[in-house]
């Protein structure tokens, strides 16, 4: 009998490899990319942030609930955030912490 | 539940990157330009995701099925087929365990599959009834990227994706690319596939163009197209 390589099923690309998951469900911890340090230094640990995207194909940005905006969202999820989005989810982000210019947000579903 | 996906610890690749990433108005090949990586599907956006994904994982695939070459054809064509998951991995489990003298011989395989799939597709079948019985006389070289997958390309049933597929699969191969649907759709959209037709016609420059893409991109082309076939995917 032959012996086995990676014995999964095949699949054109990556085994196990995608896979949606629910929208309500997404939650992700990330640095606001690009950060303005003169909107930055407004923002507080445990502000509430908006997010939304310029376009169905992003970007997605991160704004204050004036309006004007942090900074951006670089992530490996950046695909599933649009996804969701582009869907009618909505997001905010909660600030966790910031340290020099780097805002570190949490990024769910209202 | 939610599910937490915590991405701070990526936060130097992606300043990094972002610093080997050309600006969004140069061009990383005629007539196409780098984009930003903050907008889906542009060159940049795939450089980015490519090392995101790269940051934290090995990243090494193990695509090969089995050390049978004829084992890993028959799992490919299998696998092609819309067949609920539960199907594919009960059948193809069955068949990589029966033992290759039994695999072999009269309608062991096929039986299998009907006893498991009674619809399983009539053309599929006789190809694969075909690829069993003619087995002998392929004189597949399992050592050459290029000889082998133009030796499958003879197979009926075997087409360019999918001779590439195994050919991938099997020796492990960036010199052919797997050009599914989604791979196909991400490089017409980024411009890198302006003035050719389709897969059918077109492969082997679709092909080339992919690879110097990737070769531009310092990237590997398995794995790009695997990026790249799960965020088209997802975007469906």
């Amino acid at each position: 009998m032959s012996g086995g390589g990676g014995g999964s099923i095949p699949t054109i690309n990556r085994p196990g490899g995608g896979g949606a998951e629910d929208c309500g469900s997404l939650r992700i911890i990330t640095s606001v990319a690009s950060p303005d340090s003169d909107v930055l230094v407004d923002v507080s640990e445990g502000d509430i942030l908006n997010v939304r995207t310029l376009s169905n194909e992003g970007p997605v940005i991160i704004e204050t609930p004036d309006g004007r905006v942090v900074g951006s969202v670089l992530s490996r999820e950046m695909i599933r955030l649009i996804s969701c989005i582009n869907n009618g989810i909505e997001f905010n982000a909660v600030v966790n912490s910031i340290s020099d210019g780097r805002c570190v947000i949490e990024i769910s579903s209202e | 539940m939610k599910t937490k996906i915590d991405e701070s610890f990526l936060y130097d690749t992606i300043q990094e990157t972002l610093r080997r990433i050309p600006q969004p108005s140069e061009m990383v090949m005629k007539r196409i330009s780098w984009g930003s990586c903050e907008t889906l599907f542009t060159p940049a956006y795939w450089k980015l995701q490519y090392h995101l994904d790269h940051a934290e994982e090995d990243f090494s695939i193990n695509h090969r099925l089995s050390d049978c070459i004829y084992e890993e054809i028959v799992g490919c064509m299998l696998g092609l087929y819309e067949f609920q998951c539960e199907y594919r991995t009960e059948i193809f489990y069955r068949i990589t365990h029966m033992g290759s003298k039994n695999w072999f011989r009269g309608n062991t395989v096929l039986n299998l599959i009907l006893s498991i799939f009674p619809k399983f597709p009539t053309k599929r079948m006789q190809y694969i009834t075909e690829l069993i019985s003619d087995k002998d006389s392929l004189h597949l070289t399992i050592d050459d990227d290029l000889k082998l997958r133009s030796q499958l390309l003879q197979v009926n049933g075997i087409g360019w994706k999918n001779a590439s597929w195994i050919t991938r699969n099997f020796l492990d191969s960036e010199k052919v690319v797997v050009l599914d649907s989604n791979v196909i759709k991400a490089c017409f959209k980024m411009g890198l596939y302006e003035g050719l037709k389709n897969r059918s016609s077109d492969y082997l420059r679709m092909e080339e163009t992919f690879i110097e893409f990737c070769r531009i991109l310092d990237v590997i082309p398995s794995k790009m197209c695997s990026i790249m076939n799960d965020h088209v995917r997802t975007l469906k």
